[in-house]
């Protein structure tokens, strides 16, 4: 009993270390891959992946780098040139490495 | 011709044969140039495949932010530099690897491009279990074009063996996952066991960036 209920604590202790990394990555491999894929899915992608980001910001924890930009060009490629440039603003926002990209991409959409 | 000069020449000759063979494996003995260029930021370039499997490309571009991310770069979202380069006219992963390194970091301010190669990726349908064998090479490029590190890693993957039930629910089961396996290999766990052997390897520990906890730390001692 006792060594069951180590197993069970270590197992959970294991299990938390590997969830624990710097960022929440929420779906974002499984996604894209899927994205690149299954066509059919891209709606469900994209909601997926802005509902993680309500999520982050509900929590007050920075998203992971890139994915902002990510929900962006999501937004972009079917058509919505006004949500791309909300979400390059916010990843120019969370991560200066980003803003020499974020303004290219948004002077660009700005332009036409 | 002693046989002291024999054995000279053959050790000679043996030698050339293993520097031969490691040439084709590229390796970076030193850390050096990496550590004198601390890049901040990753820029991961389109992936040049040639495999037959168009799926293979997209499972390591997939799989490789979150992998550098959580070792402390910042890393462009691999969707979008995919978006800009078409627009810039960029369309195959061949042409992206073609352009030189300083015309790519000034396009997006990176301070470093990873180039990864998929050599090959075969799956082998043996009886009751697939096999997937794959051969990915992986360089990271300064903006100036100084090589910083690269690997190279052969790997093989199967669907998980069963050990419980019986002979036959464990046949019957080997089967139905090998089929799956053959009609859609099982991608991303391979590709992330690939790059997390790749890049969290503790013979060449790949170092740490600027949002890594250690990162100070990592380069108090260097130059």
């Amino acid at each position: 009993m006792r060594a069951s209920l180590s197993i069970l604590l270590l197992a959970g202790l294991l299990s938390g270390c590997a969830t624990q990394g710097l960022y929440d990555w929420g779906d974002y491999e499984a996604d894209l891959f899927d994205y690149y894929h299954q066509p059919g899915d891209k709606e469900r992608v994209i909601e997926n992946l802005v509902q993680h980001l309500d999520r982050m910001a509900a929590k007050g924890r920075k998203p992971a780098p890139g994915l902002l930009a990510e929900a962006g060009t999501y937004y972009l490629l079917e058509g919505d040139a006004e949500a791309a440039v909300d979400f390059y603003r916010q990843e120019a926002a969370a991560w200066p490495e980003s803003r020499p990209m974020m303004a290219t991409l948004i002077t660009n959409l700005e332009a036409n | 011709m002693g046989h002291r000069a024999i054995a000279a020449v053959v050790v000679i000759g043996f030698s050339l044969l293993v520097s031969g063979c490691a040439v084709t494996q590229v390796q970076v003995d030193t850390l050096a140039e990496f550590h004198q260029s601390r890049p901040k930021s990753i820029l991961i370039v389109p992936v040049v495949n040639r495999s037959i499997d168009i799926k293979a490309s997209t499972s390591v571009l997939t799989t490789l932010p979150r992998q550098l991310g959580e070792k402390g770069y910042y890393v462009f979202p691999v969707n979008t530099v995919k978006a800009l380069l078409e627009f810039e006219g960029l369309s195959s992963p061949q042409e992206v690897h073609n352009v030189p390194p300083a015309e790519l970091a000034s396009l997006f301010h990176a301070d470093s491009i990873l180039y990864v190669t998929i050599h090959s990726w075969t799956s082998k349908y043996i009886i009751v279990s697939t096999t997937t064998e794959v051969d990915i090479e992986y360089r990271l490029v300064a903006a100036d074009g100084a090589l910083l590190w690269a690997d190279r890693e052969k790997l093989k993957h199967s669907p998980d063996s069963h050990e419980n039930g019986t002979v036959l629910s464990t046949l019957l089961l080997a089967v139905v996952e090998s089929a799956i396996e053959r009609a859609d290999p099982n991608y991303l766990p391979l590709t992330r066991q690939a790059n997390a052997k790749v890049f969290w390897n503790v013979n060449q520990p790949f170092p740490p960036g600027p949002y890594a906890p250690g990162y100070f730390e990592y380069y108090q001692d260097k130059p």
